[in-house]
């Protein structure tokens, strides 16, 4: 185990080296390694459960979702070895939302011994609507605390909030649902490296997976949180939806998807133009028109002269 | 202001066709037994053989007014941001299917990705009865809008609600009479013009929905279903409630159970898909992107 927990430190640290041969660092990068470093430190003192430092530990969420219980996953992160495990990675704050399994898993909780809980604090919980706090506990904070990382069930709502919040995500599917439709996404997101996918039975490699990943990807000195805009901006908006509006209005529909039309010409136009330099005159011209619709007569008629 | 849309939301209208499509349903019921002993056989099969040409012929006539799935994708991949321009129209009104738990997620952060301050907009919930949960979200989103846009461009809203369509641990034989429930009052939700845009001031803008948005629930595809068919019999007409089914992010390489049943039926108008994989995999499916999840920000 110790030489698990020390194999993360090792890369972290031949990347820390490399970062330095290329020698085009900026200092706040170089000061956020710098940080990591220490936090590494303090990983590494939490082996013995005597040193803290200022440092808050790292924090467990576990969450189930609303709508079904998930019992196996509960009474494994529930386990005396589980929490073995957790105290090994440095962590010292374990949350629990059980759903129908509440009572239950409380019982279980009170059974294990303080010495068996290897000094973390753990909090069982019904439901909560709002996650978002305990998601962001777990969310590495530049000077603030520590990357630890959420157990989720598969559910899509609860992923895609973990996700876009940034925590450090274990993605555990619920084999108990309908057709068991949890797995297919939990593999999708780990073939795209976004989540862990964990596995009943083997939650403590999917820990040291997250252990390895905080260290590569630094996620332990992220920026401050800030919550998505909420009009999102016109380039990430989805527009599908208003082009099946227009399509109620025929007339309304056949204007703009001409005027979109001519928008693509003019791209490829523009695009063509890039390719032959010796054209360079007219290329301003085509690429800062897009928006104003009233242009696009004067566009047409340059269109027509050039072909 | 939390207090004003809870009222909005929690006001789901009076129930008027319910009871008269049951009567309706009986007469149907009568006059074909009736037809049955009175009528020679030669009659009953040429009745039956117009009534389901008829809905055929519409069927494919309606089908054939729908954008295709490439128009799909070139809408989905141009980038510019002056169209779709949906702020001059007289009315854009969207009805939008909520599930529970996930489903509901799921259309919130899509409505979320779509949502656009224009003063002309509507927006109805569907909910099932009793589901408090998706309520309290919806008004959360609501009261969001309505903090950034305090003035009429959050445009107005309401909600309805349908039982549902099955309930967890009903027994099957039941369901279809469940399911029928549903879909009547369904009809109600998708024909009652908004209490906040009344005829007299909009005229026949606001009578029915634009695009009916859903993403996986059994109650989605019912009340899909329903829209068709009144738009195959005439009652609606065939230029409103759009349909759209966006299929479940869970859904990375095969279809849901609902988004087969709208894949075969051909009901939906435009059928999405939010992963690239089964995009491929299915023939007519566009690929519209991760809508209902946000992915991690880069840092």
């Amino acid at each position: 185990m110790d030489n698990g927990v020390n194999g993360p430190g090792g890369k972290g640290d031949g990347s820390f080296s490399s970062g330095l041969g290329t020698d085009t660092v900026p200092e706040a990068r170089g000061a956020k390694r710098q940080r990591i470093d220490t936090s590494s430190d303090d990983k590494l003192e939490a082996h013995q459960p005597t040193a803290h430092s200022i440092q808050t530990g790292r924090c467990c969420f576990v969450t189930v979702g609303a709508t079904a219980g998930f019992r196996s996953l509960l009474d494994e992160v529930t386990t005396a070895e589980f929490f073995d495990c957790l105290a090994k990675h440095g962590y010292t704050s374990l949350q629990v939302q059980c759903g129908p399994d509440h009572a239950a898993i409380r019982e279980r909780v009170a059974s294990v011994s303080d010495e068996g809980k290897r000094g973390i604090f753990v909090r069982c919980f019904n439901y909560t609507g709002e996650m978002t706090t305990n998601i962001l506990n777990c969310r590495g904070e530049d000077n603030a605390r520590p990357a630890g990382c959420v157990i989720a069930h598969g559910g899509t709502g609860t992923v895609g909030e973990v996700l876009g919040i940034g925590a450090p995500l274990i993605v555990v599917a619920n084999p108990t649902l309908m057709d068991n439709h949890q797995l297919e996404l939990a593999e999708t997101l780990e073939a795209q490296n976004l989540v862990v996918h964990g596995h009943i039975g083997s939650l403590a490699a999917a820990i040291h997976r997250v252990a390895d990943r905080i260290t590569q990807g630094r996620l332990d000195a992220l920026p401050p949180y800030t919550p998505p805009s909420f009009p999102v901006s016109a380039a990430d908006r989805v527009t599908l939806f208003d082009w099946m509006v227009l399509t109620c209005y025929p007339d309304e529909l056949a204007a703009q998807m001409h005027v979109t039309d001519l928008g693509l010409v003019e791209a490829e136009f523009a695009a063509k133009q890039q390719q032959q330099p010796y054209q360079q005159q007219g290329q301003p011209i085509a690429s800062d028109n897009v928006p104003a619709t009233g242009i696009n007569s004067q566009e047409d008629n340059g269109m027509l002269q050039l072909d | 202001m939390e207090r004003i849309v809870r009222e909005m939301i929690e006001d789901f209208g009076p129930d008027r066709f319910a009871i008269f499509v049951y009567l309706g349903l009986v007469a149907i019921g009568i006059i074909s037994i009736a037809a049955f002993f009175f009528l020679p056989w030669s009659w009953m099969i040429a009745v039956v053989v117009v009534l389901i040409t008829f809905v055929v012929w519409r069927h494919f006539s309606l089908r054939r007014q729908r954008p295709r799935p490439e128009t799909g994708r070139r809408w989905i991949s141009r980038r510019d941001p002056s169209t779709p321009n949906t702020a001059g129209l007289p009315a854009v009104y969207f009805l939008y299917i909520l599930g529970s738990g996930g489903h509901t997620s799921e259309m919130l952060e899509t409505i979320k990705r779509k949502f656009a301050p224009q003063a002309n907009a509507h927006r109805r919930y569907l909910v099932t009865t009793g589901d408090q949960d998706s309520l309290n979200r919806v008004v959360k989103l609501e009261c969001l809008i309505k903090r950034c846009f305090p003035d009429r461009r959050a445009g107005t809203l309401d909600a309805f609600q349908v039982p549902r369509a099955r309930r967890v641990h009903q027994p099957f034989w039941t369901a279809p009479f469940t399911c029928l429930n549903t879909a009547i009052h369904a009809i109600n939700a998708l024909t009652r013009e908004p209490d906040a845009r009344p005829a007299l001031q909009h005229g026949n803008a606001f009578k029915y929905p634009h695009v009916v948005l859903t993403n996986g629930p059994a109650t989605g595809f019912i009340v899909c279903l329903v829209a068709h068919l009144l738009k195959v019999f005439g009652l609606v007409p065939r230029d409103r409630l759009k349909m759209v089914y966006v299929e479940s992010w869970a859904r990375s390489r095969s279809l849901s159970l609902t988004g087969r049943l709208f894949l075969w039926s051909r009901v939906a108008d435009m059928f999405c898909v939010q992963h690239e994989e089964l995009a491929r995999a299915t023939p007519g499916a566009v690929y519209v992107g991760q809508v209902a999840a946000r992915l991690a920000p880069p840092g």
